[in-house]
């Protein structure tokens, strides 16, 4: 059993390996075609196959060649970030901008330890009614300004 | 507290409220367009639009919905609230994907149609290094070889309306080469890199530059922007007639008085002499139809263009 | 010559009345404004103001509207050098560089180099447009989709040579991006591909998303696992505007850059989105240490900048000389022309000189009102990262999210922002870079779509491709590209496998 030198090329190649599984399931029941008239799988399926084949030279050099250890992952700010931003997707036509943005970013302000409440406070408060100046003012964006569920409230 | 948030709601104008055709419009007025911004249903949009807010006290907004051949919007709005203000602009795709796909979340029935006012024919046309002459001349020549054809897209009017014709009308074998986009397909005849074009208003100009060489336009009578070429009924294919239209519509169960105070809106905003000119200068067939019959002429071009899916084999999933 | 002179005479007297210069301005202005805002193109602000246009004539309409489309490509580069948040294509190619030189405190120059840029572009372009608008028109027919497909095929050898890091790793994310771009209608049968049902998916994913995504807010995901002294603003930021020695190392890129992407402008089948990658590619190749490539060169900002803006200017020539729109944006102004009453096509130019000469004219003055408008304004967006990051980065992701919404109004479109960004952020853990992606997904449909109808054409005949001589010239180019960017990493990878 060889040993892993590289780790970082060996889980790239896995994860190619793995999109191009999954790419080539998806287009399964599409048609491959002919060179004449080439069909909605053909290209999908050939790409497909070359991620593939990159993926297993990843996976060889992976043991092959020393590389670097796994990367270190920092997730509270992604996690934080990323949780802000579904919270603003699922608040934007539901409750409106006046909603949506503000609490957006008092979530995604805490994805960095330095954040201070108070002053994401205010910067919050103060980028909504910016924001809802420059787009749904000035450049006339269709952005719902403030929905109030169960009542006839919309703007 | 309610009482201020009631008269708030009054004063800007977006208090909802029973739909009356009295007071239509109450509030602003969304036409949903179900094609990108610069398209033949969005310009249209945006010319009624712009009109039908000068003539109203309430704001009347543009809203492009793009999506899966124009079933996006006409769906969205097929659900939408039965008031009128959510009215969908649409193009032949709405008829035309009726039959062509395989399963929609939506029917034709859900959709009461307003309007439409306009229509451009398709037509064919070559390249003049390719080919010059008629018709006829061109059925001749095209024996023994498949005729390349480029289109709008697959599905589009020009598309079905072309290989329809090469199929079942002409019976000559025919490639189609879709394009994204009317303009790319006419790009690609300019450049006589395909055998033929199919497309509607876009070969207009071209034709009457002579940098294309149109064949036959499927009209009932000939075309204002192009008046040298025959119709397809003149060189024999009698009732061949294929055009692409722009309409607009409401979700089903819109009380019949807002259809009607909208149909005449419409109507007559392209039946204003500027706009008019406008229209037909850019190669547009204006027509003048009440709800009734627009509901009817949306019927007959299901039909028609279901004829023509159904013969040619195309369909969608 | 002396009819040039008459008909660029005559186009200023149209566009230096009060009326068109103040919509010139206007257009200008609030093109800079939006092409700053990520996500908020040019199409979506046309559109909104196509109906404001009516009570106008035709001319003052389209010199409005123009305005706001290459002022927007002014403003693009803002965002991306700023703050790495690409909101189209040619700004990802900035980003790579111009944000890099915005880390190292050098964002006044770069933006200053790139208005510069943009500036000279434009003014060139103009002029191309001029005199040779008519002419170069009968070239851009002769390419069909195998010319396209071709040139699409050299535009991917670019991306690997774009690549700072391992020459594999590009190919597998430009393979990667031409995936990604299958997702969607097919061109040929209409079915969905890849799209697993979805509404949001049938269209295919938008590059704007991908851009802010990959690049914009998985930066952010990257800056927040420092603290705030390692982070984009270093308190010092350095000179507002560029000096002689880097106008000097930025003349010859500009010049090239303008050349490429005039030409690629040109064609109508969207060549120009080549323009700032081909740029970008060739100051890396010819540059005498290419290592400092992606690490701030300002040859990277200056090259793809030109190229960008020359390309949006002569992309109007298959719009007014043709009637056919090379873009989005193409489209929305023929749009515009059918509103007021003007038929797109070959005759705009005889029947309608005023509008063709005075559009013309009026591009050279919005360059020159860009550049009054964007040099000032250098000093407040530097200003913009004096802001303490702890905020800063969370207007970022704010803009990003507006923005993306702004595009279809679907919130869906927000998760799959987030989902990129992850990806992008796991990319960058595993060494992999996303500008090759990107180039492969906005090469990928055309290039398919191209070889698809070229085949159709050819009666499924590869040979196509090497028959039509201009296809195979650039075919060869695009060969020729490749090895000149592999050998070297072969023979290096050897000699390292030699060591061991």
């Amino acid at each position: 059993m060889p040993s892993v030198r590289a780790p970082r090329s060996l889980i790239s190649g896995l994860a190619l390996i793995a999109l191009a599984a999954f790419a080539l399931w998806a287009v399964s029941d599409l048609s491959q075609g002919t060179m004449r008239a080439m069909g909605p799988a053909m290209l999908p399926r050939v790409v497909a196959v070359a991620i593939g084949v990159c993926g297993l030279i990843f996976v060889g050099l992976g043991f092959l060649q020393k590389g670097e250890p796994l990367p270190a992952w920092e997730l509270r700010g992604p996690l934080i970030v990323g949780l802000g931003m579904v919270v603003f997707a699922l608040t934007i036509r539901s409750l409106g901008f006046a909603v949506a943005a503000p609490l957006a970013m008092l979530i995604i302000g805490r994805g960095t330890t330095e954040a201070q409440p108070r002053e994401l406070a205010i910067f919050a408060a103060a980028m909504t009614a910016f924001c809802l100046g420059l787009f749904r003012y000035l450049l006339d964006q269709p952005i719902p300004v403030l929905i109030v569920p169960g009542t006839d409230i919309a703007f | 507290m309610r009482r201020l948030l009631a008269a708030a709601a009054l004063l800007t104008g977006f208090a909802t409220g029973p739909a009356m055709a009295q007071d239509y419009p109450a509030k602003r007025v969304t036409l949903v367009v179900a094609f990108a911004p610069g398209g033949f249903a969005d310009t249209f949009a945006r010319i009624i639009g712009q009109k039908l807010g000068e003539r109203w006290p309430q704001p009347v907004i543009v809203e492009n919905r793009a999506g899966a051949g124009g079933n996006t919007a006409a769906k969205s709005v097929s659900t939408a609230a039965p008031d009128g203000y959510t009215i969908l602009v649409t193009t032949t795709a709405l008829a035309i994907n009726q039959s062509l796909y395989k399963k929609l979340d939506y029917t034709a029935d859900s959709l009461t149609a307003i309007a439409m006012p306009a229509s451009s024919p398709e037509s064919i046309a070559t390249h003049p290094d390719k080919f010059k002459g008629g018709l006829k001349e061109f059925l001749a020549w095209a024996k023994g070889r498949e005729v390349t054809f480029a289109t709008a897209g697959v599905g589009s009017g020009s598309h079905l309306a072309a290989e329809y014709f090469f199929k079942v009308l002409a019976k000559t074998p025919s490639a189609h080469v879709p394009f994204r986009g009317g303009a790319l397909a006419v790009q690609a005849a300019l450049g006589n890199q395909v055998d033929l074009v199919s497309s509607s208003f876009g070969v207009m100009p071209h034709v009457a530059e002579r940098k294309l060489n149109g064949l036959a336009v499927a009209s009932a009578t000939r075309v204002a922007a192009m008046p040298d070429v025959p119709t397809f009924a003149e060189l024999g294919f009698a009732g061949f007639e294929a055009a692409s239209w722009v309409g607009f519509f409401v979700p089903a169960r819109t009380p019949s008085g807002i259809v009607t105070t909208l149909n005449r809106a419409i109507n007559d905003i392209v039946a204003e002499p500027a706009t008019e000119k406008q229209l037909l200068d850019v190669g547009y067939q204006l027509a003048r139809r009440d709800a009734a019959q627009s509901g009817q002429f949306l019927k007959a071009e299901i039909e028609k263009w279901g004829v023509m899916v159904r013969a040619i084999g195309a369909t969608v999933d | 010559m002396w009819d040039l002179v008459a008909n660029l005479g005559f186009g200023l007297s149209v566009a230096l009345t009060p009326t068109n210069l103040a919509l010139c301005f206007i257009g200008c202005l609030l093109g800079t404004l939006i092409g700053v805002l990520p996500g908020i193109g040019p199409i979506a602000t046309i559109a909104i103001l196509l109906p404001v246009t009516f009570g106008l004539t035709p001319v003052s309409a389209l010199i409005m509207l123009s305005g706001i489309y290459y002022g927007a490509q002014y403003g693009g580069s803002t965002a991306s050098i700023l703050l790495q948040i690409p909101g189209e294509s040619s700004a990802v190619v900035t980003a790579l560089d111009g944000h890099q030189m915005a880390r190292q405190g050098r964002a006044g120059i770069a933006l200053g180099i790139a208005a510069l840029g943009s500036f000279f572009a434009g003014t060139v372009a103009t002029l191309v447009i001029a005199a040779l608008g008519a002419p170069l028109t009968a070239l851009a027919l002769v390419f069909g989709p195998a010319e396209y497909f071709s040139l699409m095929v050299m535009g991917l050898a670019f991306a690997v040579v774009l690549a700072r890091g391992s020459i594999l790793k590009a190919i597998t994310m430009i393979l990667v991006g031409i995936l990604l771009s299958t997702i969607g209608p097919d061109i040929t049968t209409g079915q969905g591909r890849m799209t697993f049902g979805f509404d949001w998916l049938s269209d295919g994913l938008e590059v704007a998303i991908l851009g802010m995504g990959l690049f914009g807010i998985a930066e952010v995901f990257r800056n927040l696992e420092h603290n705030e002294a390692r982070q984009v603003a270093h308190g010092a930021i350095g000179r507002l505007l560029p000096g002689v020695p880097e106008l000097k190392q930025s003349a010859k890129p500009v010049l090239r850059g303008t050349v490429i992407g005039a030409m690629l402008g040109i064609l109508p089948g969207n060549g120009a989105v080549l323009g700032p990658y081909a740029s970008y590619a060739l100051e890396k190749k010819i540059a005498d240490d290419p290592r400092r490539f992606g690490h701030g060169a300002i040859e990277g900002v200056a090259g793809p900048e030109s190229a960008n803006n020359a390309g949006a200017q002569t992309s109007f020539i298959p719009l007014l000389t043709l009637g056919i729109p090379p873009n989005a944006v193409m489209a929305l102004m023929v749009g515009a022309m059918t509103i007021h009453g003007i038929v797109p096509g070959p005759q705009v130019m005889t029947k309608v000189p005023d509008l063709f000469w005075g559009l013309i004219a009026s591009m050279w003055i919005g360059n020159l009102m860009l550049l009054v408008i964007n040099l000032p304004l250098i000093g407040i967006w530097v200003k913009l990262l004096k802001v303490p990051y702890r905020l800063l980065f969370v207007g970022i992701v704010i803009f990003c999210c507006i923005g993306v919404y702004s595009l279809n109004r679907q919130p869906v479109d927000i998760l799959v922002l987030t989902f990129l960004a992850v990806v992008g952020y796991a990319l960058s853990k595993f060494d992999f870079e996303p500008a090759p992606l990107t180039l492969g997904f906005v090469l990928g449909r055309m290039m398919e779509e191209n070889l698809r109808q070229a085949l159709i054409i050819s009666r499924g005949s590869l040979w196509t491709f090497v028959e039509r001589p201009i296809s195979a010239v650039l075919l060869a180019l695009g060969v020729a590209l490749l090895v000149v960017a592999i050998l070297p990493a072969i023979r290096r990878s050897r000699e390292e496998a030699f060591q061991e």
